[in-house]
Order: structure tokens, then sequence, then C-alpha cells
């Protein structure tokens, strides 16, 4: 007899879970929906007034777009640049590897602060004064979403065996770039998603470059809210609770685009290289 | 003159030198096999002429032209991978359609010659699925299909075969010897099994250590090795190994059994002989060797069944000496520590050196 863990079992761990995930944010819309809230257990009044509030804030509304503006740049121009960039160290100079791989934990590494005490002194002047703008906070957000990145697409690479199916459409008259555009994009796709995914999100709840980067000269969806905790902790409970739906939405939203464009075919690419593109996230 | 020249190939992994001053020629529609173990730099070769690895020394030649600096995407060459390399976002239709799209034929001929290529191989039935849909025999069956369907001048396999099981292994090597010789198409075919290329093959370089150490038909290979490796590599083999005890008569005293093998002649000091296991004949009941056979004494160790066959080994002064003997011959109750007698004509005993 082989044992396995009963189904009831499997049950009740993914309640717990389940309860462990879903607690924080059940009580975050208790909260912001919590007129007064003093000495019971559940709010004694429900109220709208803080969405209502929130809504009519044009400064939150501009924050919203801001904050999906650098964070989709984000995802566009890092894909853009490190997809590239990790086919060509994986396929042509398999001896800067490690060093790629090394270059793309680094920021894992580097306390947000110091990245950015370092950023805005280096680019405050000299041949690219961009410190305070839009740019400094999209090229610092690519650089601190390339573990995700760079380790995601390396893994999709390695999973498809991309080295081997780029000869085979070699053999069969493409060259390198049509074999690139055709056969390896398509079969990384759900690693670009995931890889997008992340990126996204990663960039959408960033606060500390955002603050010190940046701060009131080009205010995020993150700056608002931490200025809204100090003001009222309903209001900026209802701003968590729309920002939460906002990145589910948009995850969402994300998933079905690229999927659609898809065929049967990269959704079986996808299943084959699931597994070893979590273990890039876990990193 | 050759369709496929292969001219002092030489290649170097930092200072490992794993393909040594390889000379080849292929022939208009012929079936060349490179056989060796694995690192022996067989595969290395044959993806210097796939375009796939640089060539540090050497030339390749397709019909006399000089082909060694054209990317393999020029090279015209078609290629069967070992992982079989199917584009998982394509069904097999496209699979196989994609080097036709490459050339920008037109649609209606695209399909038409895919599907028709597909058919070849069998495989009409499945052509709308994709590869994860498909077993791994069929989808080798595509890669197949996926580089005839160009016209290819020249059709290299990498060890095509060695990822599937027994049976499917035997279908599929019938069936690419099948195409290959309905096509007319020249081949180099790369394996590390010695009965794939036996079996497939107009002829067969053996490589070993980067070299080719023989280039010979598959029955001259197996017959007439040319060393000691290619012997022990191709097919089994068993060793003697003994004194000369008369050089000029080729008397060899194996454990204390005098040989006579005339081959032998004028040789001296220790010699080993091999023999192969189909070769050997068990003496029933006394028999006597017939002329031009040596004769040896064994104890029986033990008899399997294979099948078709029954390999009877038996201990012969140390050694172990493997017979095969076919299934129908009426052996008697094989019971091991019975005295066996052996019969092995003497042209069949190879001087090993």
């Amino acid at each position: 007899m082989n044992k396995r863990p009963s189904a009831s079992g499997a049950t009740i761990i993914l309640i717990l879970i389940n309860l462990y995930l879903g607690v924080p944010i059940l009580a975050t819309f208790l909260f912001s929906i919590a007129g007064r809230w003093d000495s019971t257990v559940l709010p004694e009044s429900y109220t709208f007034h803080w969405y209502v509030q929130m809504i009519t804030d044009p400064g939150v509304l501009a924050a919203i777009g801001r904050s999906f503006l650098v964070s989709g740049a984000t995802v566009v121009l890092g894909l853009l640049v490190v997809t590239p960039a990790a086919f060509i160290t994986y396929q042509f100079l398999p001896a800067l590897k490690g060093t790629m791989r090394f270059l793309a934990l680094l920021p894992y590494a580097l306390p947000g602060v110091i990245l950015a005490v370092g950023l805005i002194q280096l680019y405050s002047s000299g041949p690219l004064p961009i410190a305070g703008t839009f740019w400094i906070l999209l090229f610092s957000y690519i650089i601190v979403t390339l573990p995700f990145m760079y380790n995601a697409i390396t893994n999709s690479l390695q999973a498809i065996d991309a080295k081997t199916l780029m000869e085979a459409a070699e053999s069969l008259g493409a060259n390198r770039m049509a074999a690139f555009v055709q056969v390896v994009v398509p079969n990384i796709r759900p690693g670009l998603i995931s890889a997008g995914l992340l990126t996204f999100a990663v960039s959408l709840g960033e606060f500390v470059l955002a603050n010190m980067l940046v701060g009131g000269r080009f205010q995020t969806l993150q700056l608002v809210l931490e200025k809204a905790m100090h003001i009222d902790g309903h209001l900026s409970s209802a701003m968590v609770m729309l920002y939460f739906v906002l990145v589910a939405f948009s995850s969402l939203m994300l998933i079905a685009v690229a999927q659609g464009g898809g065929q049967r075919g990269s959704r079986a690419a996808g299943r084959a290289q699931a597994g070893s593109q979590m273990t890039g996230y876990a990193q | 003159m050759a369709h496929v020249k292969i001219e002092g190939l030489n290649k170097f992994y930092g200072s490992k030198h794993v393909v040594k001053d390889v000379n080849l020629e292929v022939a208009q529609g012929e079936f060349l096999t490179l056989l060796g173990p694995s690192g022996c730099g067989k595969s290395t070769t044959l993806r210097m002429v796939a375009g796939f690895e640089t060539i540090d020394a050497g030339k390749v030649y397709l019909h006399g032209k000089d082909i060694s600096g054209v990317p393999a995407n020029r090279r015209g060459i078609g290629m069967v991978f070992q992982s079989y390399a199917l584009f998982p976002n394509m069904s097999a239709l496209d699979n196989v359609a994609f080097g036709l799209r490459m050339q920008k034929a037109a649609a209606g001929t695209i399909r038409e010659k895919s599907v028709k290529m597909l058919a070849e191989v069998g495989l009409e039935q499945v052509m709308e699925q994709f590869p994860y849909q498909l077993s791994g025999g069929q989808q080798q069956r595509v890669a197949l299909a996926r580089a005839l369907v160009r016209e290819p001048e020249v059709l290299l396999l990498d060890e095509p075969l060695s990822a599937l099981d027994a049976k499917i292994r035997i279908q599929l090597r019938e069936l690419i010897k099948d195409i290959q010789q309905r096509h007319k198409i020249t081949t180099i075919y790369v394996t590390h099994d010695q009965e794939e290329a036996l079996s497939i093959s107009d002829r067969i370089a053996v490589m070993d250590k980067g070299k080719v150490v023989q280039l010979g038909a598959p029955d001259e290979i197996y017959a007439r090795p040319a060393n000691r490796f290619v012997a022990t590599f191709v097919g089994t083999l068993n060793q003697l190994t003994g004194q000369i005890v008369d050089g000029a008569r080729g008397v060899l005293d194996v454990a204390g059994q005098k040989l006579t093998v005339p081959t032998l002649a004028g040789k001296s000091g220790q010699v080993a002989v091999g023999v192969r296991p189909e070769k050997i004949r068990v003496l029933l009941n006394g028999a006597a060797a017939e002329a031009g056979e040596v004769a040896l004494q064994g104890t029986l160790k033990s008899a399997a069944l294979l099948g078709t066959i029954v390999r009877v080994t038996a201990e012969v002064g140390g050694a172990e000496v493997k017979v095969d003997v076919l299934n129908n011959s009426r052996l008697p109750g094989l019971t091991p520590g019975a005295q066996l007698s052996l019969g092995i004509s003497q042209e069949n005993l190879m001087v090993l050196e």
C-alpha cells in the first residue's frame, strides 16, 4: 500500500493557507468600510466614505496613472532589453553565464537606499542629468527587477533547450533572427509572461526608490498611500484595497492578452517549463 | 567525385584535441555511419559538417565546393537530433512546413509537400497534433520528415534512436534505411550502437579518441577488424591470450592447451587471438575437431536463453569463452560444471594487435 495524504488532510492544509493569505486582505477590506470600530469584534457601523474620498481626490487617480505608466514601461523596456541579452548570453557566450547570473542577483544584495543614493550622485550632473525625473525611476526599476526578468528568461531558455531548437531551425534554412523570433520567442512566452507579471507587481509596489529618486516630482501610488497612512488608517485601507484590485485585474489582463495570442503549443511549452521557472523566482 | 568530402578535420576544446585529422569521402546516395564510444569525436565531426561547430583545421566539401565557412542555414543540409528538437509551439504539420516556409515557397506547395512527407513516415493521421501529444517514436518521425521535406543535399543524423526503446528503435531504423534508399539521399549517421551501425550502413567509419581507426563495409568491419579496439567494440569477442611455443607453425599455448593458428607463424612471445561467439561449435558426444579446426576443452559455467540463440559461457584456462548456439540445435542438458569440447575453425581466429 502506498501512503498518500488523505483528501481531508489536503483540504485542511488548503484552507489554512487560504486563511493565512486571505485574512489580512479581508481585515483590510473591513477596516476600509468601517465607520466606528473601537471596542467591538466587528465594526459598529459601515460606510463607503473613505472610498468616495479616495476617488474624488484627483491626486490619487493621477498617482495610479503614474504608477501604471512607470510599471508598464518597466515591463516593456525590461523585456525588450533583457530577453535578447539573456538569449545572447545563453546561446553564444556561455562563458559569461556566471557573471550575468551574479549581476542579475546583485539588486537583491543592494538595499534600495544605497542604490538610490548612488544613482542620485551619478545622474544629478554629467552627460545624463536625469535625477528626479521619470526616467531615472524607470531605469532603476529595470535594474531592480532584473533578478525576476533575467532568471525567468534564462530558465525558460534552458527548459526548452533553445540551443538545439536554434540549430534545428538553422538547419531548416532559418537565419538566426528568424529562428529567434519564430522559434525561440513563442516557446519562452510563458516565461516572458511570468517575468512581466512579477516585474509589474514589484514595480507597482515599490516605495523606497520612488520616494528617494523622484518623491513629490513624480508621485506614484505608493507615495500617496504612504502619506494617507499618516492621515487616516481607513483611507489608506481603502487605497490598499484599490491597489489590490488593480494589481489582480491587470495581472489577469496581462495573462489573457499574452495567452490569447498564443496557440495550444505554447501552453504545452509552458507546462514543460513551469517547474524550472518556479526555481527561478525562488532565488 | 565524392558528394561529401571531409579533409583533415580537426577540433580542439581548449587544450583537448577531440577530432584528429579526420578524412572521409561519402559517395552520392551512400549511407555512412560514424561509430564509436561516447567522447570519440563522432558527434563533433558531424556537427562540423552541419555547421554548428567551427572547424579548427581542415575543410568540408559538398560537390567539390568548400562549405567550411558557409553558415549552417545555407549549407543545404538536413539534420535529425537525438532529442528530436521539434518546435513545441507548432503542430507536426507546421514543424514539417517550417523549412519550406523559410524557402518562401507558395502556401499551397508547402502544405502539399508537407502532407506528402508526413504520409511517407506514416503520420498523416496525427499531423495536426503538437509534439507533446506524440510519442517519442512519432516525434522522431516528424523530425525526419521535417529534415527531408526540403530535399537537402545531405542528411545528417546524430544518435536519432538513442532516446527510444528497443522495439521502436528497430522499426524506426528500418524506416530510416527505407526512406534513405527511396530518396537516394547521401546520409551520415552517428551512433554508439554497433548493432545499429552494422544493420543500417553501407560503410562504417569506426572512431576512437578522435580518429577514424577503420573504414569499411559492415561485414568487413565485423570479420576483419583493424585492431583490438574495433574487434572488441563491434560485436562480442572472446579473447584467448597465450604464449607462442612453436613460432614456425604458429602454435599457441593457452593455459596448457595447444592451438595451431597458421596466421601466427613467425610470431613469438605473448599474443592474443580473438573469436566471435557464433564462430565456435560445441562438440557433442565426444566428437573430435574437424580438419582445419582447433579444439578447446573447457568447463560449462552457464547457458542463457536469449531467444533465437542460447549463449553458452565456458571457462577455458581461467578465461571466459562465450559461445552462441542457435536455439534449435538439440543441446543436451547443460549443467554447470560439465566438461565441454569446443571447436573453432582456424580461419575464424583473429590475431589481435
